[in-house]
Parts: structure tokens; sequence; C-alpha cells
């Protein structure tokens, strides 16, 4: 066998970008109220406008770059792999991280579907293991059960935990 | 019966919980060369046990649970009747009737209360309203643990703990109170082997000086001293350097010093609860291996019986704690599938132990993680990537966590060990500061101690592989080590941020199957490359 694993070349589909920018729009609201809290502090301190007006800048600008740039990025950076011994991810915006899980140790595999990922037509995939589970966040239905079946599959030979 | 009376204890032939649903009978016969002072074990013919209730002290701690239930109505109770005398006379028979109640449940729950094997499994049933019955396949029993609290042991009954695959340190059925015969009966069937461990075992005891040592140097005083001195020094400065202090030491002399005193005093009782608490776990600690199983028994109050089977023992993790380190000692903690999640003390291999021993008493009690037994010498340059064979292969002689063939991160990683930590450090002093100027000391302290925790993280952090065993440590009060089978492994990543890119470093970290994960971070980026695509599973067979 190769000494040296394959980098995982498989990418999510593209809808898997509006996925992800539903969820960062769902982290950026609290930093909405909170540029707003901000403001009217700084407005009852008597702080000149600018200042609330500032923060407001500020906090729109990492709004715009958590739900349009952030959300790219992370479908840009995602791949993932599935080989007879062993599931391959990568990830990660700023810190990117492979990870490698021998389908020998998968002890079961979940599809989920939540009410937005069934209007982009999406599924996670989540590979439960003895030590923790790993998540692929977005596939295609039919690539989500496919990958399903077949680590369900490859993991069927045993493996005594 | 027909086994000579030294014949070799066997435990069940097989050893995976997954040999199928045979009779269990026929995994082993009754032993008949223990200490057997009630009726020996049933004959092979039978297959089952007959139905029958627990000891009768079932009762008592059932309604002994039924108190402990209702304890804070009672309380509220006799409050509120303390207040008023008609009330007061109402509580009184509330809690007698109570009481009555709770002894009469007691008694119910015992009676509705059954266990029996057929058809090669063990049925519990119980249930006063709603009948509940739990069905464990014995081909599915990994062991039959046993605890045993001060009401047990005054009637020399043990809580059974039927424990599969799948459970936590709390057995799938719980029986509460079951005489030794009978427990021994019930592990017969099951084709486990019975009470007790023969004397010729492998065998690691924590004695009466351990025991001290180990509440003395209990994981929590590690956190608790720096915490009081920083009290201290923290009553010293505020009084100190306001001037306070001289106010203070003229109009009340104890103002000051009793602020000092009182965070003493408080460290002597946390200290002290520590090391009751210790005692009381850990009193009488010893571990035997029996065959492929690991029996550790523990416990003052309560005692306490684990069964472990060794193919379930994927990695240990060794911690080293601020006050165990200086003088070479560390505690040893089983990393479980199954047992994750529990609390310490039921995952505990050594209470405490001294580091160099550590390798000697693994290759007694821990084969599967010890080097010894290996063959071939270990090839610890990573830099070309071992191939699997080097993982399979062997150290001679290496030791589990001897100070060579380790990887550590290279120099220039450092100062990205003390950078955060010394932020950190700056900012909780730059916070306190503002808060209350007087404390300005303590800016330089912080940054100080972020420096010191950070070189100590930096010296800690490392891996090694090694006769198939792959150790990574990290930590920085306490280090703590995972050495795990590394064709064991969950998972395993290699990280690395844009610094790190640049710098051709990575974050290696790995997952084992308690779910315990050790990261080492900062690593070159070449052996670390090497060491992630060399891992690779073993199938366990």
């Amino acid at each position: 066998m190769n000494d040296v694993h394959p980098e995982p070349d498989q990418r999510l589909p593209t809808q898997a970008r509006t996925l992800f920018a539903f969820q960062s729009l769902m982290a950026a609201a609290p930093l909405a109220l909170l540029a707003l809290g901000a403001r009217s502090a700084l407005a009852a301190a008597g702080a000149p406008d600018w200042t609330g007006i500032a923060v407001l800048a500020l906090a729109a600008v990492a709004a715009v770059v958590l739900v349009a740039v952030e959300p790219r990025l992370r479908w840009r950076n995602w791949r993932y792999a599935l080989r007879d011994e062993e599931i391959d991810l990568r990830r990660g915006v700023i810190v990117v991280t492979r990870t490698l899980i021998p389908t020998i140790r998968v002890q079961h595999v979940d599809t989920q579907r939540t009410w937005l990922s069934d209007r982009l037509g999406l599924r996670a995939v989540v590979i439960h293991t003895a030590g923790g589970s790993h998540r692929i966040p977005a596939l295609h239905p039919d690539t989500a059960t496919a990958i399903r079946d077949r680590i369900a599959e490859l993991a069927r030979r045993p493996d005594d935990v | 019966m027909s086994e000579p009376p030294d014949g070799p204890r066997r435990p069940a032939p097989e050893s995976s919980p997954t040999s199928g649903y045979g009779p269990a009978p026929e995994q082993g016969p009754p032993d008949s060369n223990q200490q057997v002072t009630e009726p020996p074990a049933t004959p092979d013919e039978r297959p089952a046990l007959a139905e029958r209730h627990l000891h009768p002290v079932a009762a008592a701690l059932a309604a002994l649970d039924s108190v402990r239930d209702a304890i804070v109505s009672v309380v509220v109770l006799v409050v509120i009747g303390s207040q008023s005398g008609r009330l007061g006379n109402l509580a009184a028979v509330l809690a007698v009737g109570g009481a009555l109640i709770a002894v009469t449940l007691g008694i119910a729950r015992w009676r509705a209360e059954t266990y029996t094997v057929v058809d090669g499994t063990i049925r519990h049933r119980r249930g006063l309203i709603s009948r509940e019955e739990t069905v464990v396949p014995l081909a599915r029993v990994h062991s039959i643990d046993t605890a045993q609290g001060p009401l047990q042991r005054l009637f020399g009954v043990h809580e059974l703990h039927v424990q599969t695959a799948g459970g936590g340190a709390r057995g799938e059925i719980v029986l509460r109170a079951v005489e030794p015969s009978e427990a021994r009966r019930l592990r017969t069937v099951a084709g486990l082997p019975a009470d007790p461990v023969a004397p010729d075992r492998p065998r690691w005891r924590l004695g009466g000086r351990g025991l001290i040592a180990v509440g003395l140097t209990a994981p929590q005083l590690g956190i608790l001293l720096p915490l009081a001195a920083g009290t201290a020094a923290l009553a010293d400065n505020i009084f100190g350097d306001t001037g306070i202090r001289d106010a203070a030491v003229d109009a009340a002399p104890t103002e000051a010093s009793g602020i000092a005193m009182l965070a003493l005093l408080v460290l002597v009782v946390l200290w002290a609860v520590a090391f009751a608490g210790s005692l009381v776990v850990y009193a009488g600690f010893s571990v035997v291996r029996d065959g492929d199983h690991l029996r550790i028994e523990r416990g003052f109050l309560q005692r306490r019986a684990t069964t472990v089977p060794l193919a379930r023992v994927h990695a240990i993790s060794v911690a080293e704690g601020p006050l165990r380190r200086p003088f070479g000692l560390c505690s040893v903690r089983l990393e479980t599938a199954g047992y994750g999640s529990e609390a310490g003390a039921a995952r505990t291999l050594f209470p405490l132990l001294r580091l160099a021993d550590l390798d000697g008493q693994l290759a007694e009690l821990v084969p599967g993680l010890a080097l010894e037994r290996a063959t071939a010498p270990a090839r610890q340059e990573v830099g070309g990537g071992p191939s699997p064979a080097t993982l399979q292969a062997g150290a001679r002689g290496a030791e589990a966590l001897a100070p060579d063939g380790w990887r550590r991160p290279p120099q220039r990683a450092l100062r990205r060990y003390l950078l955060p930590r010394v932020l950190v450090g700056l900012l909780a002093g730059a916070i306190l500061t503002v808060a209350v100027p007087s404390l300005w000391p303590l800016l330089p302290a912080l940054a100080l101690a972020g420096v010191l925790v950070g070189v100590a993280a930096f010296r800690a952090a490392g891996w090694r592989l090694a006769g198939g065993r792959l150790a990574a440590r990290h930590g920085a009060l306490t280090r703590r080590t995972v050495l795990v089978s590394a064709g064991r492994l969950q998972d395993h990543s290699l990280a690395q941020t844009p610094f790190q890119r640049r710098a051709r470093l990575a974050t290696f970290s790995m997952t084992v199957a308690s779910g315990t994960s050790a990261a080492v971070a900062h690593l070159d980026v070449a052996p670390s490359q090497a060491l992630f695509d060399s891992l690779r599973p073993i199938p366990d067979s």
C-alpha cells in the first residue's frame, strides 16, 4: 500500500453555499443585536455620533464577511473522499483540518435533514465512531444515501470495540 | 465437578462477547475448586436459573430510596411545622405515615422484582404499576460486576451489575442484593470466571502509604494551591498597597490577616475534603489480570469490583499532575470503549504509580499496550514515513514513555506556545488593573505565569511511535499522555492555521475509542504528515 493518502477530491454541491450562508446568518443575528446595543450604550454615555455609526459600520462589514464571504470559502475548502479503507475529510476556512476515519472503525452512519436543507435539496451525513462523530454537512440526497450505504457496507467488517 | 482440584481455572473459552447464543453451561464447568461454602453451582445439565427474588435486604434498600427521594418534602414539612404547632403535628404524622409507606413500598417492590436465566438470556422483571422486563442474552454479557454498600456489607450480599458492551459503569441489569453463592452461580451460567481470582495472577495494589500519597497529591489540589496563594497575595496587595492595611491594623488588627487566614482555612477544608474523597474512593484499590480480563476493586464505604475485558482497553492516558510530576508519580486511566463518559474513578487503572514502573506494570496487566513483548527494534525515525509493517513491529526493550524517541515541536514553535498564554495573562491582568488599580502588580505576574505555562506546555508536547504504540503528550500544569495501539485509533487529524502553514508547522490530533482525544500543537509539518499518512487501522481479530 502506498504510504501517502491522496488528497480528498470530492466537493460539496454548490447549494451548500446557500446553506452555509443561512447558518452564518443565524450566527450574525446576535452580532446585529450586539451592535445596536453598543450604539445605544454609546449614545447614552454621551459619545459623539460617529462612534455609534462606526460600530454599526464595523458590524455591517463583519456581517458581510460572515454571510457573503465565509460560506463561499467554507464551501471552496471542503473536500471529502470515500475509500475502501478510510473516509478522508478536509475542511476549514482559517484552520484547515484534515481527518482520516478508518471505515472499520465506523459504528453507524446517519443522514440528517432539516427544513432548510430540504428546501435546498441537501442532506447531511454523520459518521459515528466509538470516539465521536464527523459530519459532512451538505450532500445531494442521492449522494448522501449512496455514501451512507457504502460506508455501512464497508463498516460491516466486524470491529470489536 | 470432574475437573481436578488444581485444574487451571478457565474463563469463558470465547473472550468475545459476540460468540453466539449457545447455552451457557457449555462454556465451562462450574468452579469446584473455589472455597465454596454454599452448595456448589448447579450441574451442567441445568441451563437455567429458576426465577428468584433478591435477598430481602433489597426491600430495605428500596425503602431507603423512597425516603431519600422524599427527603426534600420531609425537610420542607419539618421547617413549616416548626413555624406553627398544629402543622407540626401534621408534619410528624405525615413523616411517620411516609416512613410506613416507604417500608410497604419497599417490600412490595422487592416482591415484584425477580430474575431468572432462561433460553440463554438473563431476564430481570420489576415494577409495581408498570412492569418492566430487561432481557440480556448471556452471550452479550461481558462481565458481572459487583458493588457493596454499607448495608449490603452488613448482610454479606452484593449488588450485581450485568454489563454488556453498550453500557457504562452502571450495568444493563442491576440486582441490588444477591448472595455470594447466587452471584457465583450467575457468573458460572454466564460462562464468566467466578469469584475470587486466584492469588497467582498479576496483581497491583495500592498500599496504605500509596493511598495517603494519592490523597495528599489529589489532582484537585494542584488547582487549589495557586488559587489560595493568589487569594492570599490579593488580600496582601489590596490591604498592603493602599494603606488600608495600616489603618486596618490600627483599627482592627485582624482585618487583613483575617482574609489570609480565611483563605488558608478554605484551603485546608478543601484539601481535607479532597483527601478524604480520595481515601474513600481509592481505599483498597487493586487490579488483577485474570486471563483476558482486568478486575479492579476499590472503595471504602462502597466496595466495587469492576471487570474490564482487555480487548476493550484501546488506550490508556497517563496524567502527571503538578503535585505528582516532581516526585516522578503519575496516575493512569483506562480509555475503554463504552466507559468513556464515566467518572474518573470508574476508569482508573493506577491511582498513583511511579512513572518508571509504568512499563513493568503494563507488561503484567495490559500487555496489549506494553512494549516488552514486541520483537523487532523500533524505527523511530519517521521522516520517510514508517510502513504499516513498522507500525506492527515492536521495540526491543523500549519503554512506553521513555524520554528517547519523542518527536517534539521545533524550537521555532516556542513563541507560538508562549504568545497566546502571555496574551491571556496580560488581558486578565489588564482587566483586573482597570477594575482595581492597586492590583497592578498582577499584570506582570500574570504575564510571567503565561510564560511559565507556555514553556511547560512546549516542553510537554510531543509524540512517539514505537512498537506499534502511539503516544501523544500535551498539557502544561498537568502533563497528559495518551498511549494507544496505533492501529486502533478512531480517527486522526492534521490541522494548520495560515501562520502554521507559513512556518511549516502543524497540529496533530487523534481520538481513541473512549472519545478522549489528544492534540499536539505546532509540530514540524514533514514528520507529522508522515505520521498522518502512515497510520493505518489494524482490524481487531
